[in-house]
């Protein structure tokens, strides 16, 4: 009777502690914690955060990624929404032109406290660092870098009786060079630019105004259209734009034809990123093309579009303090990786020690970004982005028209109320 | 005893009336439920979100009718009204004579009129987008086969874009959507036309109604029904207009073609305001449902069914 009785009892015991040990054997069994994350599309064949997840996964036991690659032009809108609904990825890699927005929309943690303990958290390009704050805290850190510069093509410059070895280094200069290049005949010009692409145009055409020390935004996004040095920078497209040194089809290119007219070697100058010199060296071996830096009005002034992605943790993240681990690599192994994919990277002694010596002109990239700019605002895409929207309209009520005063005066007009709108 | 029969008939009637109620409303429960989570909870939802300002991130707040007020002294809007109705006012009577004039020609039933009729629903079957990138291409000056045709037969040289200017920038999508959408209206007048019985048109043809005659007072009038169809969704598809403009014009020249379904586009997706762009929506609903009924309305007048 009393076996019977201990045998219940050790039974009872048994059954009492198996959730406890079910408990035990499960908490071995979850392994490493998953951060999700999720970016647009980026480098060569949009894949480069799918590699950067890769090397991170093969080094990493404790936490793994799991990327999800969302398309470019629908990126925001998804974000935002699968945040609103609690669906939203742990960290997101977001073009860095919206962290402003997603940052004063409150849906970014604040990193400050992580930047404070990073010894290389002054060795980012100002462009990223820039983007990176709201209200004087850090809201993501700089991850993926873009710049633009000013490609030109050697052999037209050497029919046209130019220096093919010495781009040109100011407005007078690019302007003197497309005059020679369309003087050819044969369906050349001198110069090309997307003219109905917005995106296309802050990338390309904006800098020279960087670089003339004006610019279109104040430092929390306040329109600036009426800055002479806006105007000064219209006039010196237009110039080129109404004595034919630019193809007819710019005016209504909205980004289709932004490369391939470079691509047909027919076009002397344009602006881009250094996306297009894989392309250029592979596909169109005949293109004999050097880059230099984006003029401003006078020599030694330059400047450049320094794009590319920020990294973002989202507010409501399932693991935070992962993800914070996460982001110290990123920003440290990870700009290596980026550099080894020929990416430039947002922390320039990485870039100068990793990404520079890989090809001769990715010196020009690394000392774009040095001085890139990209402007702040937390309603780009309505501001900018958008085809109807006052930077579109400024450049093609200017440029192609030659009112650049009227046009100044519309662009800031929309522009303002957009502002006022969004402060409200 | 003939009061109980009728009292005994009438429950049985009453029970046959009930049964067949609730099995009607049990066949019709899946389409109403169908209805209510796809189209009524949205279109509540989109109503409410217009009384709000509503960004894509952060906490909606009650504005009241603010972003109705908002509209109606919006000037970009009111451009964008200008330019849906007068595309509308061009589209609509084109269709109808093109797709009406296809109809004639090729309602037959010889190998010519259904080769013809093949081919000329081809563009139908493009997707919009797919439809309106093809002539985006189509009519490049650097690139399109187009200009190049016409350069090639002495018009000049075609280096202005077509886009780019006013008027040229609405007929290039005028052009696009005829081409696109002729056959779809062809192919409703065709149907129209062949259940006209034949017994109609031969006595037509004794009093001596024939050809143009015919059309006009045997045809049309028969196919009254099918012209109010073809008219609601016509009428209903240019005011929605976006794709086309979207992709040929961008709005180009200038915001000139920005249609209403356009420019609420960028108000939600471009500017982040949802509330406003949800109100642009409602307003553009409840036009198209005065205009369709009254088109409705019209089309059943003087029919004797």
């Amino acid at each position: 009777m009393n076996k019977r009785k201990l045998v219940v009892k050790t039974v009872a015991v048994v059954l009492a502690l198996t959730p406890f040990l079910a408990l035990t054997s499960n908490a071995n069994a979850a392994g490493p914690v998953t951060l999700t994350f999720w970016s647009r599309p980026q480098g060569e064949n949009g894949g480069i955060v799918k590699q950067l997840a890769d090397a991170y996964n093969a080094t990493h036991t404790d936490i793994q990624l799991k990327i999800t690659i969302i398309p470019a032009n629908d990126f925001v809108t998804k974000v935002a929404t699968a945040y609103q609904s609690g669906e939203g990825p742990d960290l997101t890699s977001v073009d860095l032109i919206y962290v402003p927005f997603l940052a004063s929309a409150g849906a970014l943690e604040d990193l400050s406290s992580l930047v404070a303990g990073l010894s290389y958290k002054d060795k980012w390009d100002p462009a990223h660092v820039k983007l990176s704050m709201y209200n004087k805290k850090w809201y993501s850190l700089p991850f993926t870098g873009d710049a633009s510069a000013l490609f030109y093509n050697k052999d037209l410059f050497k029919k046209a009786g130019l220096d093919p070895n010495k781009g040109p280094a100011s407005y007078q200069e690019v302007i003197d060079a497309a005059k020679k290049i369309t003087a050819l005949g044969g369906g050349n010009k001198g110069f090309y630019f997307s003219g109905a692409c917005a995106g296309c145009q802050v990338f390309t055409f904006a800098p020279a105004i960087w670089a003339s020390g004006g610019d279109m935004f104040g430092p929390i996004g306040e329109p600036k259209f009426t800055d002479p040095k806006v105007a000064a920078g219209l006039r010196y497209y237009n110039t080129m734009w109404k004595n034919g040194y630019v193809p007819e089809g710019a005016k209504t290119d909205d980004g289709k034809n932004f490369a391939s007219m470079f691509y047909s070697g027919k076009v002397g100058m344009q602006v881009s990123g250094s996306f297009m010199i894989p392309e250029l060296t592979t596909n169109h071996k005949d293109i004999n093309f050097g880059i230099v830096p984006i003029p401003g009005p006078k020599k030694g002034q330059s400047s450049s579009f320094n794009g590319g992605d920020n990294i973002a943790l989202l507010k409501g993240a399932a693991h935070p303090a992962e993800a914070r681990e996460f982001l110290k690599w990123a920003t440290n192994e990870g700009q290596k990786v980026l550099a080894q994919q020929k990416v430039l990277p947002t922390r320039m002694d990485i870039a100068k020690s990793d990404y520079v010596p890989q090809n001769p002109y990715y010196g020009v990239f690394y000392k774009a970004a040095e001085v890139g700019v990209a402007p702040w605002s937390t309603v780009y895409p309505a501001m900018v982005n958008d085809a109807n929207g006052p930077w579109s309209r400024l450049i093609t009520t200017t440029i192609f028209s030659g009112e650049i005063a009227k046009g100044v005066a519309a662009a800031q007009k929309t522009a303002e109320k957009i502002y006022k709108t969004a402060k409200k | 005893m003939s009061a109980i029969k009728s009292l005994t008939a009438r429950s049985q009637y009453a029970g046959k009336k009930r049964f067949s109620i609730s099995a009607g409303f049990l066949f019709v429960l899946p389409a109403i439920i169908f209805v209510s989570i796809f189209f009524l909870w949205p279109l509540y939802k989109l109503i409410m979100m217009s009384f709000q300002d509503f960004p894509l991130l952060g906490d909606p707040s009650w504005i009241g009718l603010d972003n109705y007020k908002e509209a109606f002294s919006d000037d970009e809007f009111k451009g964008s009204f200008k330019i849906t109705v007068i595309y509308t006012l061009i589209v609509t009577p084109l269709l109808f004579i093109t797709g009406l004039g296809c109809a004639l020609l090729i309602k037959g039933t010889n190998r010519i009129s259904i080769l013809f009729r093949t081919v000329f629903f081809v563009p139908v079957v493009i997707g919009f987008g797919s439809a309106a990138f093809l002539w985006f291409w189509f009519i490049n000056p650097d690139t399109g086969y187009l200009p190049q045709i016409l350069r090639d037969l002495g018009f000049g040289e075609m280096k202005e874009s077509w886009t780019s200017t006013m008027p040229l920038a609405l007929i290039m999508v005028v052009l696009m959507v005829v081409w696109k959408f002729t056959a779809f209206q062809m192919i409703g007048f065709m149907t129209g036309l062949q259940a006209i019985p034949q017994e109609i048109n031969e006595s037509a043809a004794l009093d001596g109604a024939t050809g143009m005659k015919n059309l006009r007072y045997i045809s049309l009038p028969l196919l009254r029904r099918t012209i109010g169809l073809l008219l609601v969704l016509s009428v209903s598809g240019s005011l929605l207009a976006f794709d086309q403009f979207y992709i040929i014009t961008a709005g180009r020249p200038e915001g000139q073609t920005q249609t209403i379904a356009f420019y609420l586009f960028r108000q939600a997706f471009l500017a982040f305001r949802l509330g406003y762009g949800a109100a642009l929506s409602v307003i553009l609903a409840v036009l198209l449902m005065i205009i369709s009924l009254i088109q409705i309305k019209l089309s059943r007048m003087d029919t004797h069914e």
